[in-house]
């Protein structure tokens, strides 16, 4: 397999996210739109669904080149953390500047125990036994989202609309009964979770949180 | 269905309750910063409650402690501090509110007619999992005024 | 002066009872809905009939129509939440001669009935 495709992660991009109704799909289109999630490399998904790496890099291509599928990116500092959390090799390819993707292992990181609290608010976001990773504080999230609604209630609500897209049980699981629009922040270490709610941050307000 | 309760409609719900007490009372009531609530929901004394159609799916309702209700029954001028006015106190604050709000949204929204509900019935209903709670104060008694709204409808997935 | 008060919420009856109590009303009956107003209106003949819209068994606008038509001259104040404008606008039609808005308070209501009767 292209060892490329270890290091490609893809989304589907706001402004497909609901693709028109004449829009064709093969079921293996579909399959792939629906999979991505950003965190999972399209050799991941080529090895789950016993494909070879190529028949979906070209899968993957025709969606990008459609608009309905867009890289991930992750930042610096998320690399960075990635590599000295998962411990995995670095990249084969050399990221461009300011741009990087990380490969990351779907395990707790070394030394973390499992259910540590979270940090900071009135009820307490720790860590779910499972799928664990990236840390991932929830006030810039929301900060985030209240902002790109403008601020104010108008914020406050779509915050509350992008938490009604997200899995009640996730939440709970995560310990987090109750959230504060002001000032309350949790760290999140759910990977489900996280990837819940960009997913519906991007659905609600249309753009990706970065 | 798209739930499209924006900043405009709940901006209707919060000055109508506010108004509310300011109207009958003469002293405001305020409002204080919201929260997302995802646990199971805790209701006070008496609950009145609406369903919202339309372009929302769920349902406002406001909850209220009896030591409320009955500080406003004294306001009133009623003597009868029953849990029967209460009742009856609470069903009509959310009938006016709702009352006064379809006036707002003409048939963009849909509201019910409201029902009345002490603690143990409101706590038996199916509510949506995630709601918007916005806590009030009027004369120190606390209420909150809460939107439950039901989940968009799943994009389709392969 | 006969005065009728309609309202299927006790707390809003009993609150326009203390209100409107007055040397000008000699008497003053209720009703909780519409249908027990048309039959205390038919037998009682009110000078003065304050009514809510929503209720069961019979709305008050309905009332309103049914009462006009009794009693022609009957004075009929409205007082309802509902807050649109075509509810006040047929209210009126229907004979009612003055809307006031929930929530109400006891001033309101003797504002609004003053003005009732000084516009004779």
């Amino acid at each position: 397999m292209n060892p490329s495709l270890e290091n490609e992660f893809l989304h589907r991009s706001a402004a497909a996210e609901k693709p028109e109704p004449q829009l064709r799909l093969s079921p293996l289109e579909w399959r792939l739109w629906g999979a991505v999630d950003g965190l999972t490399s399209l050799a991941e998904l080529a090895r789950r669904w016993d494909l070879g790496g190529e028949a979906l890099a070209l899968v993957a291509g025709k969606l990008k080149t459609a608009g309905l599928l867009a890289p991930a990116e992750f930042t610096l500092a998320e690399y960075q953390a990635a590599i000295q959390t998962a411990d995995v090799p670095a990249p084969a390819v050399e990221p461009a500047a300011r741009k990087y993707s990380a490969s990351l292992k779907r395990r707790a990181p070394v030394g973390t125990p499992a259910g540590s609290p979270g940090t900071g608010g009135s009820g307490s976001g720790s860590a779910a036994p499972g799928e664990r990773g990236l840390s991932f504080q929830l006030r810039p999230l929301i900060d985030f989202i209240i902002q790109q609604a403008g601020g104010g209630t108008k914020g406050q609500l779509a915050v509350y609309r992008v938490f009604c897209q997200v899995p009640h049980e996730l939440l709970l699981k995560s310990r987090i009964t109750s959230l504060n629009l002001v000032g309350d922040n949790f760290e999140i270490q759910d990977l489900a979770l996280k990837s819940r709610l960009l997913e519906a941050t991007r659905t609600v307000l249309g753009v990706d949180y970065r | 269905m798209t739930n499209h309760l924006g900043e405009a409609e709940l901006k209707v719900f919060i000055d109508l309750s506010l108004g509310y007490f300011a109207t009958v009372t003469g002293t405001a009531a305020q409002a204080h910063s919201p929260r997302i609530e995802f646990s199971r929901p805790e209701f006070s004394d008496f609950t009145g409650m609406v369903t919202l159609g339309g372009i929302a799916d769920g349902c406002v309702y406001l909850t209220l402690g009896r030591r409320l209700l009955e500080d406003l029954l004294r306001r009133l001028g009623e003597p009868d501090l029953s849990t029967a006015n209460c009742l009856d106190l609470a069903g009509e604050i959310t009938n006016t509110i709702a009352s006064n709000a379809r006036g707002h949204f003409g048939h963009r929204l849909t509201i019910s007619v409201p029902s009345p509900y002490q603690r143990a019935a409101a706590e038996q209903l199916p509510l949506p999992p995630t709601r918007f709670v916005l806590p009030l104060k009027w004369n120190n008694h606390p209420a909150d005024l809460v939107i439950a709204l039901r989940p968009d409808a799943p994009a389709p997935t392969a | 002066m006969k005065l009728l008060i309609v309202d299927d919420s006790n707390i809003i009856r009993r609150l326009l009872e203390r209100s409107l109590q007055s040397p000008d009303f000699t008497e003053v009956r209720t009703a909780h809905n519409g249908r027990q107003a048309m039959e205390v209106f038919a037998e009682y003949r009110p000078d003065l009939v304050t009514m809510d819209i929503t209720m069961p068994e019979l709305d008050g606008l309905e009332c309103v129509s049914q009462m006009s038509k009794l009693q022609p001259g009957v004075k009929i104040l409205v007082i309802s939440a509902l807050g649109d404008r075509h509810t006040a606008v047929e209210a009126v039609k229907r004979g009612a001669e003055s809307f006031l808005l929930k929530p109400i308070t006891a001033e309101l209501v003797g504002a609004a009935i003053r003005e009732l009767f000084e516009l004779e």
